[in-house]
């Protein structure tokens, strides 16, 4: 635990010129567009990935405005409402949330904690991006080829008879599809050979557990969801009969197959977010991690059992008793691995030396959403109650607190958490514990209370509805409004630490992991010599410096 | 009868709406029991959260009081009591499953078809085939009217219109869909069923109370889904129902027949696809203002064609509407179940918003 690479924490001895790092190395634009550095790749994808984010976002406000009256507000055509709706769902499920945590985060994390100088296939890896921004392209020039209308689940025969847009996204799907397979085989063999001297698989931190968990699913689920939007490409320029039953095809076909990749999808989604919140929940209460053995193998488990619950999406589709009886069997067997983890990040927190910093708030947040969005996933699984929630505004609620109030919460959590090392500036504190607050409380106010007016009778997808559901459909909007609010001021105060931020220290929180062993930012080449294996949860050797208000190790000083 | 707008407001409580099937009460009980266990987790939580969170706050630089980093037995109960938990929801969820998907053998046969945007009922017990499309609604709920005015007229119409039935029967309903997915939800009986295409859909219920509840189309199906709404009528006596079912079956054939063409135009949902003024609109068919008799252009079999709107037109569009495509849309219109009798009503009422010579006809 002594020695050469702790002395890495402090600044730069070991890299040939001092200032000189992986941002600032080379100025040109073509040496970002044609980078090979993880670093710079994951910096390109958090540029793009926020951008959508931001798209998504304005969908999203319009679909809430329009709400808040049965009337008429923004459009009277209740056409242009669903392509809105179905810009927000798609924008947000295909280009933010499934790339988000893996393929911006992990990108420019995963190669650090790994002390490694790059992922394995570096060629690779930026032909994902390059995947992902045609993919988004074929987004935006739908957006501007009228929309489309089918909702994110392109269920058929709608997706085969609608007059909108159809083939450019399924096209986008498609390719963006081959990014996600790409980044999840790229982390795959860079954890396993990757590994530095000494980093067994119970040395590595929770986070690499949660990416290689989530690489097998991108990797083994994401071809049948390409599979099938080629299928139904045919089906609508050739007219061959797979869903259609005008054509002589099987709708509820497509839903087994859209739900074979995208209940999984749901866990690319939550579980790499889940392994930030260990990071963050270990980091900033100064503790060992509780349950490591436990958490760890709440990933694998929840990535197998994804595969084989996806019918819990069709309890009403009419598929068999027996195939319901199941499939709501091995859904509850989801719950348990989740459950596992969260007692154990509360057992983290016991006795810890807690730091309420912006990423723990987002941490804590996860901790509290995450609770909401799993717990009212029971409801869904029991069959009895499963029946009227079913497309209502309930399981809207219920996968906006698993999606939005804990998968993005857990990325930006990452993102503060980071934030210093990929930019070396410390963003305001202060205004970053306010926007936190108020994206908190605004999420709350929103999906709250369409969990109510889902029980009561509200369905999903309707441009006008009854009067009786207009108090909580403007409360939500209103919510939806505070949102908003601290995502702008959430751009603004990060924008403004890359201008005027406080210069960070090389460990502002005191982590152990790799990544904090090295100078902020980092240099190209990460380490000046190949690092051995820290314990990612020990912080017994670190030091907290006022003087710089990070934490040094105590070797060093 | 209430209004469609303030439907329920008697006795349902903060999380649900009243329940008035006889399995209505099992489910809302599975709901509470996963509601309090699902508080009582959240509440251990979070409240160990906050706790936790103001309790071990340190400054920065203090070490953490303890590093045990785990413990068998604590493992060990958090694993082993939400297991046993789940595993008794499963339990209590598929009983009633079972239970809700064995459908009686004497209950009150109905069919029922959707299709964009309308519902149409259909009443095998006594052959009669009265229907109940919301297709009214549409045009009221898009009106520029206030929201008391439109509760007005939606209560007047659902005096004929809508699901309608007897009242102590256990109720099964057949399903069909003309064309893309719908779904069938009644909230108040806690019921739904998605309606495939190409196939038939069976679901059950047994109303405890006569009133008026909501019918909503729950799978979305495009343009006007929010709009595929109807009402289900459970009427107060056995004798009322029948009246109603008398009525509601057959056409007054004293009226003039323009103007029982113009209620099969909205009972078989022509209605929510043709509009019958020449205002610009955004249905997604041909308006029929002036359509009779005028010249019409078409694609059949990617061949260019064109031909007279008369009888055999129509008739033609009507049976077998994926022939011949009107220039300019696209073909989306489904087989309906129209009769003889109620096509000869729709000429007349064709005719009657034309102005047409009939020198046209005989060209064609
Ligand atoms: C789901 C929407 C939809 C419904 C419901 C619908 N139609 Fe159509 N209809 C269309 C479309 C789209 C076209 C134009 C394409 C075509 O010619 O098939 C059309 C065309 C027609 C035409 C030919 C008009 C022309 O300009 O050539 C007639 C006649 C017609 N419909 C009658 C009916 C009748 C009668 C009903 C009710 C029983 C009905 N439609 C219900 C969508 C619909
Ligand atoms: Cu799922
Ligand atoms: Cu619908």
């Amino acid at each position: 635990m002594s020695d050469g690479y702790l002395s890495t924490s402090t600044e730069q001895p070991g890299v040939k010129t001092v200032g000189v790092n992986y941002l600032n190395v080379t100025r040109t634009i073509a040496s970002w567009l044609l980078t090979l550095d993880h670093k710079r790749i994951g910096l390109m994808y958090l540029v793009g990935v926020l951008s959508t984010f931001f798209l998504g976002g304005i969908f999203a406000l319009l679909v809430r405005t329009e709400l808040w009256s049965p009337n008429p507000i923004l459009t009277a055509d209740p056409d242009t409402y669903n392509r809105w709706f179905t810009a927000h769902g798609a924008i947000m499920v295909f280009l933010v949330i499934i790339p988000g945590v893996p393929a911006a985060l992990g990108n420019f994390v995963l190669p650090l904690m790994l002390g490694a100088k790059d992922v394995a296939f570096p060629r690779l890896n930026l032909m994902s991006f390059y995947l992902w921004l045609t993919g988004a392209l074929f987004f935006i020039y739908t957006l501007f080829s009228g929309g489309i209308d089918t909702g994110w689940t392109f269920y058929t025969p709608y997706s085969v008879k609608s007059p909108s847009s159809v083939i450019p996204v399924l096209t986008g799907v498609f390719i963006l599809g081959f990014s996600s397979i790409f980044t999840g085989m790229n982390f795959l063999v860079t954890i396993h050979k990757l590994r530095p001297p000494g980093m067994t698989w119970y040395k590595m931190p929770l986070f690499l557990w949660a990416t290689y968990s989530t690489a097998v699913i991108q990797v083994l689920a994401t071809p049948v969801l390409a599979i099938t939007l080629l299928l139904l490409i045919m089906e609508r320029t050739l007219g061959v009969g797979i869903f259609d039953p005008a054509h002589g095809g099987d709708p509820v076909l497509f839903q087994h197959f859209f739900w074979f990749y995208s209940h999984p999808a749901v866990y690319i989604m939550i579980v790499p977010p889940m392994g930030v919140v260990s990071e963050l929940i270990a980091v900033h209460s100064h503790k060992r991690i509780f349950g490591y053995k436990y958490i760890a193998f709440s990933s694998v488990a929840i990535a197998i059992f994804s595969f084989i619950v996806w019918g819990h999406h069709m309890f009403t589709s009419g598929q068999s008793e027996v195939m319901n009886a199941v499939f709501s069997a091995i859904t509850f067997s989801v719950s348990i691995p989740s459950a596992i983890k969260i007692f154990n990040w509360l057992a983290t927190l016991y006795k810890g030396s807690i730091r309420l910093t912006t990423p723990m708030l987002y941490g804590l947040s996860f901790i509290f959403l995450f609770s909401i969005g799993g717990l009212t996933g029971l409801f869904h699984a029991v069959l009895t109650t499963s029946i009227p929630l079913h497309d209502s505004y309930f399981v809207v609620a219920h996968f906006h607190y698993v999606m939005l109030g804990s998968g993005l919460i857990g990325f930006f959590g990452g993102l503060h958490h980071w934030w210093p090392k990929m930019t070396g500036k410390m963003f305001s504190e202060f205004w970053g514990r306010i926007a936190c607050g108020l994206i908190f409380v605004g999420f709350n106010v929103t999906f709250f209370t369409q969990f109510v007016m889902g029980s009561q009778g509200m369905p999903r997808r309707y441009y006008t509805y009854a009067q009786k559901f207009q108090i909580y459909h403007q409360i939500s909007t209103v919510g939806s409004y505070i949102m908003a609010a601290g995502f702008v001021l959430m751009a603004f105060y990060l924008l403004q630490s890359l201008v005027g931020g406080r210069k960070a220290p090389a460990n502002p929180w005191g982590g152990n992991s790799l990544e904090w062993h090295t100078p902020t930012p980092p240099p190209t080449e990460n380490f000046a010599v190949t690092p051995e294996a820290t314990d990612p949860y020990d912080y017994t050797e670190l030091e907290y410096d006022p003087q710089i208000d990070g934490y040094t190790s105590r070797a060093h000083a | 009868m209430n209004s469609l707008t303030s439907l329920a407001q008697s006795e349902g409580g903060f999380w649900l709406p009243p329940a008035r099937s006889t399995f209505a009460q099992m489910t809302d009980d599975h709901f509470f029991f996963v509601y309090w266990v699902s508080v009582f987790f959240f509440l251990v939580v979070v409240l160990l959260m906050i706790y936790f969170m103001f309790r071990y706050s340190k400054p920065a630089g203090t070490p953490a009081e303890s590093h045990v980093d785990h413990n068998l037995p604590l493992e060990v109960v958090w694993t082993g009591i939400p297991s046993l938990l789940v595993i008794y929801m499963f339990w209590i969820g598929f009983q009633g499953y079972i239970e809700l998907s064995t459908p009686p053998t004497d209950g009150y046969n109905v069919h029922v078809e959707a299709s964009r945007w309308s519902w149409a009922f259909r009443y095998p017990e006594n052959g009669a085939e009265a229907s109940g499309a919301n297709a009214d609604l549409n045009q009221i709920l898009s009106s520029s009217e206030t929201l008391e005015e439109k509760d007005k007229q939606i209560a007047a119409l659902f005096e004929t219109e809508g699901l309608h039935l007897p009242p102590g029967v256990p109720i099964n309903l057949t399903l069909t869909s003309a064309d893309v997915l719908h779904a069938f939800y009644t909230p108040d009986f806690r019921t739904k069923l998605d309606i495939v295409p190409g196939r038939v859909r069976r679901i059950w219920f047994e109303p405890t109370e006569s009133g008026v509840y909501a019918l909503y189309c729950a799978e979305y199906c495009g343009t006007d889904h929010s709009k595929m709404r109807s009402r289900v009528v459970v009427h107060e006596t056995r004798e009322d129902f029948d009246a109603w079912l008398e009525k509601a079956g057959s056409y007054d054939t004293t009226r003039p027949w323009s103007e029982l063409g113009e209620k099969v135009y909205k009972r078989k949902g022509c209605i929510s696809c043709h509009s019958i003024d020449d205002k610009p609109t955004n249905k997604i068919g041909p308006t029929w203002k002036n359509l009779w008799g005028s010249t019409r252009k078409y694609t059949e079999n990617d061949v260019m064609g064109s031909a007279v709107a008369d009888e055999d037109y129509v008739l033609e569009s009507i049976r077998d509407p994926m022939r011949k495509i009107a220039n300019g849309y696209t073909p989306q219109m489904p087989i309906k179940k129209v009769t003889e009798e109620e096509i000869l009503f729709l000429f007349e009422f064709m005719k009657s918003i034309s102005t047409y010579s009939d020198s046209g006809k005989s060209g064609g």
